[in-house]
């Protein structure tokens, strides 16, 4: 029997899984994207490079804007080659890993319902509000900020922000103690996720899996150290690795990649030094190519930009995260119950509207 | 790390001599390895197997009209060398064929049905060589190639 | 398409009447020898009637929300009604009654059509044999009295699967199939523990009316001498219920909705209501066999002791919801087949060993007169 799991479906997304099923038995699954395809490849050849910025962010807008605005920003920088403010760059951080929890709490969020589990889904969106929140007082928007720009930010921090961040934090790593005992000391929530869609290291770096998914395998690649961007390397943090690659080893990477991340925004905030936020930088980005890499929340994102002299690109590549980590799969998801395949798509964390772009 | 690139760019322009055309390093991290197209399958054999550049990151198509030619990209990270590697070809924009690189990488799977279906190059030995993000009815010419022009509000009107 | 909307009012109509209509069958019986019209009336029509469990599911929902809005960190429904938005559930029902009815067009219009009109009457007719405690020395509070009452009870308990699997069927669509599918497994899997647990019971009691199990419980509870049966009984009673984190059938992250996907409107209402009927009927059997039912201090009359313990009861099936997140199917099963029904058995021989050694034991313990 061929049972289509989306795109209309409470857990599907805007995605369908063609699925292959024996009884309740999963045999085969082949996904079918494109529901979200908006063509922002072409449209980014069709606007200026600060026009763009808006549009770039669209492709993974309500988790992650700006780690992915930081990568578009990063491959014009490079072919500008022009210098940014230190302060600048440690507002990008900080927004960035104020991103990357928000998503990963997002994420929490969805990966909690697709077991089942009502309770986490209130709880995490909860605390995904104080960072909105945060990001409201820096950019005065709460999910698509567009406060990047090359040359700098557009915004800067305010006065008292330092103050009310240390606040939610503190208040926020409270919360991530509750959050394990809930969920990951939950022996339901174990039950359902170890040993479910696991995938070994060597599959995983030959499907090209990024982020969290790769690290659960075992693998310990991290964009942040190994081509430190921004100033990343003045932070001290970890990299979370398991070696299971399992639902439950993805869910816990992520976990505590939060704990790191409030501890990356901590070290910023006490070091950000003063200065100015943006310079002025051309608006024609001289011939050439690049390719940047970022670690988003979802894994590393990267973007290939060909720049002919004018102030349009000629080409931008954008290979996302969620792309590369949907190779995985048609892999682990052979011989699965239906159960499971709620489970296994949320851990891999697709977002349809960034495999789609 | 740049000697390290150097190194490796060196290897395998001096390993495939008649084959590869350029083998340079951008900047830091960034190996870029420009080979003719009908022997890109070894190369990447080569590279995958030998240098140890194992997981795929991306595959680029950039359409040339005026010199009559698609540019494919692959773009492979190694995890053992920790380094970024781009493997470039071109191809005739007329006769778009390229030796498909799922053998060596599976992860390009997807990305490989990407190019197919916003450039038409087609992909000799793809397992699977369908349409990815477009809708099943699309009729019309590649749409990320250059000559396709977006619809304006004159033409809808 | 016209008469396909008027064909989903008739059954929607029908189907309130006929369920009125088959819980009215039940008391054919008592209505030609007994001479008590109106007392029969009043029991079928408020308590433990319709008004009653309307009522308690209307209270039920109400009190599921709140709570498990307040365990979320929500508020939960606040503004319809005076207060705390009680009457919300009461609006759901007006909004889900005033919604059109669909039929798919590959249904199986009989079968469809049917299944929600006998969920209900099923489940409904239940509540008639259920006893409800003394209102008068030697009289109970029961709409149809029999001796054979708990035994009516599990069998309607067990019509449901086969209800659920026309439903699912009938509807010809491959989530209610499914869905229809694991409700079958599951229910014929978790009714098994959970009749052995009622006959560790009746073994003590010597008895299989639920009266006199309720009565024998005069010095000691059932729950205390038996744990094990209660806690089975309580584990098997989430799953018969289709609840959290037993609601596999309908989970909606897999297959949609399960059965009653393709339910609008009052249908669809019907399977809610019978669920809850459901609860209302499990819980108040648990609070009978193993809770000492309507026995209590004599300051509130033995109804309300029960109607108390019953939505003790509730709560601690509500929690479930609250806490755990969903199983799977092999894993249900391997609970039920490896885990509970083992257990159960235990708790049987653990009742027959006691009984050979100890023949004066229920006599001593007050459970047999």
């Amino acid at each position: 029997m061929q049972v289509s799991w989306g795109p209309q479906h409470p857990a599907s997304g805007h995605l369908r899984f063609i699925l292959d099923v024996d009884g309740d038995s999963v045999l085969n699954l082949e996904p079918d994207v494109g529901y979200t395809h908006r063509g922002i490849e072409k449209l980014t050849e069709n606007r200026t490079y600060l026009q763009n910025i808006p549009v770039v962010e669209r492709i993974n807008s309500y988790c992650d804007a700006t780690n992915t605005v930081l990568g578009y920003i990063e491959v014009v920088e490079e072919l500008l080659e022009c210098e940014v403010p230190e302060r600048a760059r440690f507002i990008r951080v900080i927004m960035a890993e104020m991103n990357r929890i928000a998503s990963h709490l997002y994420w929490l969020c969805l990966m909690s319902i697709s077991v089942g589990f009502e309770t986490m889904l209130m709880w995490t969106m909860n605390e995904r509000e104080l960072f909105l929140d945060l990001f409201e007082m820096i950019t005065g928007a709460r999910i698509t900020y567009s406060a990047l720009r090359p040359g700098g930010v557009r915004y800067d921090i305010p006065h008292g922000f330092e103050e009310v961040a240390t606040k939610y934090l503190n208040h926020f790593e409270r919360r991530l103690k509750d959050y394990y005992k809930m969920i990951f000391e939950n022996s339901t929530f174990r039950l359902r996720t170890i040993g479910v869609g696991s995938i070994s290291s060597s599959d995983a770096i030959k499907l090209g899996l990024v982020g969290p998914c790769l690290r659960a395998s075992g693998v310990a690649t991290d964009v942040r150290k190994d081509e430190p961007y921004e100033v990343y390397q003045n932070f001290d943090f970890n990299i979370p690795v398991e070696k299971a690659g399992d639902a439950y080893a993805r869910s816990l990477i992520r976990f505590h990649e939060m704990e790191e991340s409030v501890s990356i925004i901590r070290q910023a905030l006490r070091s950000i030094p003063e200065g100015p936020i943006r310079k002025r930088v051309p608006l024609v980005v001289p011939k050439g190519e690049a390719y940047s890499r970022v670690e988003a929340a979802r894994g590393e994102l990267g973007y290939y930009l060909v720049a002919n002299g004018t102030d349009k690109p000629y080409r931008l590549k954008v290979s996302t995260p969620s792309f590369r980590n949907m190779a995985a799969l048609p892999y682990i998801t052979r011989n699965v119950t239906i159960a499971d395949i709620p489970a296994i798509y949320m851990s891999l964390d697709l977002i349809p509207l960034d495999i789609d772009r | 790390m740049t000697e390290l690139d150097r190194n490796i760019a060196e290897g395998i322009k001096s390993h495939f001599a008649d084959v590869v055309l350029e083998a340079r390093v951008q900047r830091d991290l960034r190996i870029v390895v420009t080979v003719e197209k009908e022997h890109i399958l070894e190369v990447a054999r080569y590279i995958s197997s030998e240098v140890g550049f194992d997981h795929p990151a991306s595959v680029a198509a950039v359409d040339y009209p005026m010199q009559g030619k698609i540019e494919v990209v692959y773009y492979i990270w190694s995890t053992s060398k920790r380094t970024f590697l781009a493997l470039k070809t071109a191809i005739p924009r007329a006769e778009p064929k390229l030796n498909s690189l799922t053998p060596v990488w599976s992860g390009v799977d997807f990305h490989e049905r990407e190019i197919y279906e916003m450039f038409g190059v087609s992909f000799t030995g793809h397992p699977n060589l369908r349409g990815l993000l477009l809708q099943e009815d699309w009729e019309g010419p590649p749409p990320l190639r250059k000559d396709f022009k977006l619809r304006t509000k004159l033409e809808r009107g | 398409m016209e008469w396909k909307r008027s064909f989903g009012l008739l059954t929607s109509i029908l189907s309130f009447f006929a369920s009125l209509a088959l819980i009215f069958l039940n008391f054919i019986g008592p209505l030609l020898f007994s001479l008590q019209f109106y007392e029969l009336i009043i029991k079928v029509a408020v308590f433990p009637g319709l008004m009653y469990i309307s009522i308690f599911a209307i209270l039920i929902i109400w009190f599921e929300r709140k709570f498990l809005a307040r365990v979320h960190l929500r508020i939960g429904p606040l503004h319809v009604g005076p207060m705390m938005g009680i009457l919300q559930p009461i609006a759901d029902f007006l909004k889900l009654m005033g919604k059109e009815i669909i039929v798919p067009d590959k249904a199986h219009k009989i079968v469809y059509n049917l299944a929600p009109i006998a969920v209900v009457a099923v489940s409904c007719s239940s509540i008639a044999f259920m006893p409800f405690g003394w209102v008068a020395p030697g009289k109970n509070w029961v709409i149809y009295e029999t001796p054979y009452n708990l035994l009516i009870i599990l069998i309607l308990f067990t019509l449901h699967p086969l209800i659920i699997i026309a439903a699912g069927w009938g509807s010809n669509n491959k989530y209610s199939f499914i869905g229809a599918m694991r409700a079958a497994f599951q229910l014929l899997a978790y009714e098994v523990p959970m009749v052995f647990c009622i006959a560790g019971v009746a073994m003590m009691a010597g008895s299989l009316d639920l009266v006199r199990i309720v009565e024998s419980q005069s010095k000691i509870w059932f729950g205390v001498v038996e744990p094990l049966g209660l806690i089975v009984f309580f584990i098997s009673m989430m799953a018969e219920l289709i609840r959290r984190p037993f609601d596999i059938p309908v989970a909606e992250q897999e297959i949609v909705f399960g059965y009653p996907t393709e339910y609008s409107g009052v249908q669809f209402m019907c399977f809610m209501m019978a669920e809850y009927v459901n609860l209302c009927v499990a819980s108040l059997l648990l609070a009978g066999l193993f809770l000492g039912g309507w026995l209590g201090p004599a300051f509130l009359p033995p109804i309300i002791w029960f109607i108390i313990k019953s939505l003790i009861v509730c709560l601690f099936v509500i929690m479930g919801r609250a806490t755990w997140p969903r199983l799977r199917m092999d894993q249900l099963l391997r609970v039920g087949w490896s885990l509970l029904i083992p257990l159960a058995i235990l708790q049987i021989v653990i009742v027959l060993l006691l009984l050979l050694i100890f023949p004066t034991f229920p006599m001593w313990l007050g459970f047999r007169g």
